[in-house]
């Protein structure tokens, strides 16, 4: 089984009003590190992680999630 | 209003990064040129031996770039931390060297068991052109993977809601 990590980080930064260079530097990794991230190129390391979620104050399970694919 | 691009530091050091991979690029070149030159004739050799210089000055100017203007805005601190961030582009720069030197223990390997079919067959080489063929391969296949492992399509930055 295949897993895909999904993620809001789109949706988090629009209620925001917030551009991915904004967010980027409010936590502090490039505006390329948070772009492919968002478009699930690039899987983001725990502490990238748990930094988008404690900026945008909800827990980390709503920003990423796992997506199952049967392979 | 200033409508001037700014950069932050994790991307001025995005930008070092990509800029050692070119330096890396232009030495390998440099490497193939100076093997291209030792089969040469004296007129060609002398035609290389021009780009050498042209492209030894582009590095410097590269490191001086990256050194003066790219790390300019940012202390020691921050030079410290961004560099060794967990971002895309530092993800991209250890594949690419993982790659880089696995692909070359690969290559290596096969022309060591290979030796009768090729090695036995080229001219006697001085060592130090072997060295520069091996380092050549290296950085060539390290910053051609960097840039394949980091390039990327649209880079939409917009704060439209979609999913």
């Amino acid at each position: 089984m295949n897993s895909e990590l999904k993620n809001r980080i789109r949706v988090f930064r629009a209620e925001h009003r917030l551009s991915q260079a904004e967010l980027a530097e409010r936590i502090g990794v490039s505006r390329k590190t948070i772009s492919t991230i968002e478009v699930g190129r690039f899987v983001p390391s725990t502490i990238i992680a748990l930094k988008i979620a404690r900026y945008f104050q909800v827990p980390v399970e709503e920003v990423f999630s796992l997506k199952e694919h049967e392979s | 209003m200033n409508n001037s691009v700014r950069f932050s530091s994790a991307d001025l050091a995005d930008r070092s990064l990509q800029l050692v991979a070119l330096s890396m690029f232009v030495v390998a070149m440099l490497f193939v040129l100076s093997i291209v030159e030792f089969f040469s004739n004296d007129t060609v050799a002398g035609y290389i031996d021009i780009v050498m210089k042209v492209l030894a000055v582009g590095i410097i100017l590269l490191m001086a770039l990256l050194i003066t203007w790219k790390f300019r805005g940012m202390s020691r601190v921050q030079r410290r931390q961004y560099l060794a961030e967990d971002g895309f582009l530092q993800i991209g720069f250890q594949r690419a060297m993982a790659k880089s030197w696995m692909i070359s223990f690969v290559l290596l390997i096969v022309l060591q068991t290979m030796d009768r079919l090729v090695l036995e067959r080229l001219p006697d080489l001085p060592l130090e052109l072997v060295i520069e063929a091996v380092l050549a391969l290296m950085l060539s296949i390290f910053s051609i993977a960097f840039f394949i492992f980091t390039r990327t399509g649209s880079d939409n930055d917009g704060t439209g809601e979609s999913e």
